[in-house]
């Protein structure tokens, strides 16, 4: 009694002491080796997302939809049959009937003559459009010529000299510039699948032999095949069921007689927005933003042996100290007693910048395979979570209250994709990724395979 | 705020609550500097790096391990001996004579204040071979084992009773020896 009265004495003197110490003066001198806040990171975090977001938005706002046009097959039978008859098509023949040999060469006289242009939708514009002065001219050459069918309209080339200094040429048909181009052994100037800016552009590469010739009109034809117009910018947005496995990097970790699953699943499901740019045209680099929410479930059996036996006699305490460590490689640990079999529930809220490289592998119809790589920053990271035993008995209420929020789970990643198209802007696809933590939400080293099915909408234009 | 939204502060290391945290265990951090290095200014320098050590270790806590106030504690003591050792300042004396100090007390005036009983009793302890002062510092006041005290220190359990005693006995002797001290503890 008495020794321990006079332990407490000489407890209380040490408790009671004065502070001899300038505290304001310590507190200055801890600062100055303290890291700096770090508010301005946090700033540009969001800054940054805030960006990204407004970038999305703006995108949405500002490109055009679908274009129809790109993917629209040739409807015009001057089209279909390109090949076969390209100077004699069905088309050529209203004109030929209708057009005098000297309405044709007054005609010929006020053409107003163009430059063809490399961009297919401005030459179409320019050729279907009717000449502007042409009162004398056939109606039916009008018509003719606006019509779908008559895309091939009669020009000529001598765009310097004078009508006057020429002599005048007669316009001839399809026919006639073919028969010609026979007798005068002269290669063709209009050729099926050349553009016609090529044609127009260097006629003083081609073989002249009189001005007769010269003046011989050509035919000029759209594309075939058509130019797919596939769109630079492209957005997508996904939402699917997510399915994970991941392995545990134990790292150091000391646990004896302690069976820990190392591997785990995670289901769960995932929204994800992403702005695509197309590099080149089978590769496009992506940006956006990705939502994730998994539970994760981890087994636990047997128990830790860290015991801790010690008998104090000197200071006449006694004490047995038990303790079973179970260990979590990451989020918690914890010392309870006499538990051999626990379950761990966590419950995962992920919001991460996914930067992804995309590749079209193979596309076949409605099918298509592409690869897929890129790096995922993580934002937000929230996770809860409850041990509860093999009987479902909740163990921590405590902790399942509480919301762990941690930086980092920034993650590598790469996979595969398989899509199927369902309509214009509608698709499927099942997506298999290998996952490598680079930060410590759970544990640096972390890896796992994440399995998903999705369903997506793109904005602009599905590329399978 | 609750300590631990305060510790989940300082891991995010804002300003306000490591201002917090320092306001509310300074004192007790100081002390515990103070009591194993009187000096003051090696008492500060001690206090200085421990601070640091903790807000550079918070988010090793386990609140489930034991209390916070525990694990600052055990890092205060921790960096005293470091200090200690690697000034070899640690010495571990087999005798110690009680005469001297017990002459030197002599010449103080008694005193019935609490507080300066306190501050005798401090004297007393301080004034002992700096080897008895640690363990009986260790062992008296923070609750140290034995087992502990030899890995902290690096000498054997049997050395750390030893020592404890003769401290034990050397204080002893002196108490009795001293007047004031007496008429504290007996009051």
């Amino acid at each position: 009694m008495k020794k321990e009265s006079n332990q407490n004495r000489i407890r209380d003197a040490y408790d009671n002491q004065p502070v001899s110490l300038d505290k304001a003066e310590l507190w200055q001198a801890i600062e100055s080796e303290l890291p700096p806040e770090e508010k301005e990171r946090k700033f540009l975090l969001w800054w940054f997302a805030g960006a990204a977001l407004l970038g999305i938005a703006l995108l949405l706002i500002f490109l055009p939809g679908p274009t129809q046009e790109a993917v629209q097959p040739p409807s015009s039978a001057f089209a279909q049959k390109p090949a076969q008859e390209p100077l004699s098509s069905p088309s050529d023949a209203p004109v030929e009937n209708a057009l005098t040999k000297e309405a044709k060469t007054e005609a010929a006289k006020d053409v107003v003559f163009s430059e063809a242009s490399t961009d297919s939708k401005e030459n179409r514009t320019a050729l279907s459009t009717p000449p502007p002065q042409t009162p004398d001219a056939n109606p039916s050459t009008a018509s003719s010529s606006s019509g779908q069918n008559q895309q091939a309209v009669i020009a000529m080339e001598d765009q310097t000299t004078a009508p006057s200094q020429k002599p005048k040429a007669p316009l001839l048909t399809s026919n006639e510039v073919a028969d010609k181009q026979d007798k005068n052994t002269v290669p063709p100037r209009t050729a099926i699948g050349l553009s016609p800016a090529i044609q127009f552009k260097n006629p003083g590469l081609l073989p002249t032999t009189s001005p007769e010739e010269q003046a011989i009109p050509t035919v000029s034809l759209p594309d075939w095949p058509p130019k797919t117009q596939t769109p630079k910018w492209q957005m997508s947005l996904s939402a699917g069921y997510l399915s994970s496995r991941r392995q545990y990097n134990s790292g150091n970790a000391t646990v004896r007689n302690l069976k820990e699953q190392n591997e785990t699943e995670l289901p769960g499901w995932g929204m994800n927005y992403l702005v695509q740019y197309r590099i080149l045209p089978k590769l496009s680099i992506g940006l956006g933003l990705e939502y994730q929410q998994l539970r994760e479930r981890i087994d636990w059996e047997g128990v830790t042996d860290v015991r801790q036996t010690a008998v104090e006699s000197d200071s006449a305490s006694f004490f047995i100290y038990q303790s079973v460590r179970v260990f979590h490689p990451g989020t918690l640990s914890r010392t309870e007693t006499d538990y051999t079999r626990l379950r761990d529930y966590n419950d995962i809220h992920r919001l991460s910048l996914p930067i992804e490289l995309q590749f079209d592998l193979w596309q076949r119809g409605k099918w298509g395979i592409g690869l897929q790589a890129g790096g995922k920053i993580n934002l937000i990271n929230w996770a809860s979570g409850r041990f509860v035993t093999a009987d479902d008995e909740v163990l921590d209420v405590q902790r399942s209250k509480q919301l762990f929020r941690k930086r980092g789970g920034h993650a590598l990643y790469g996979g595969l994709r398989l899509a199927y198209r369902l309509g214009q802007q509608w698709g499927i696809s099942w997506q298999g990724q290998y996952e490598r933590q680079l930060s410590d939400v759970y544990r640096e080293g972390d890896f796992g395979y994440r399995y998903g099915l999705w369903a997506q909408r793109l904005g602009v234009n599905w590329r399978f | 705020m609750s300590l631990l939204k305060i510790i989940q502060d300082c891991i995010d290391n804002k300003r306000e609550a490591q201002f917090l945290l320092f306001d509310t265990f300074s004192d007790f951090v100081i002390r515990i500097c103070e009591r194993y290095c009187p000096d003051v200014p090696t008492a500060k320098d001690l206090s200085q790096i421990t601070f640091i050590k903790i807000f550079k270790n918070l988010s090793a806590f386990d609140v489930r391990k034991g209390s916070f106030k525990n694990w600052i504690q055990r890092i205060a003591i921790n960096e005293c001996l470091q200090f200690l050792r690697k000034k070899k300042l640690l010495v571990f004396v087999d005798d110690f004579s009680t005469v001297r100090l017990t002459e030197e007390l002599e010449d103080d005036a008694p005193s019935d204040d609490h507080l300066l009983a306190h501050a005798r009793i401090r004297e007393l302890i301080d004034a002992l071979p700096s080897g008895y002062r640690t363990v009986f510092l260790l062992s008296e006041v923070d609750g140290y084992s034995h087992k502990q005290i030899g890995e902290e220190l690096g000498i054997s359990e049997a050395t750390s009773r030893s020592q404890l005693f003769k401290a034990k006995k050397a204080l002893k002797k002196n108490w009795e020896s001293t007047s004031p001290i007496r008429k504290a503890l007996q009051g």
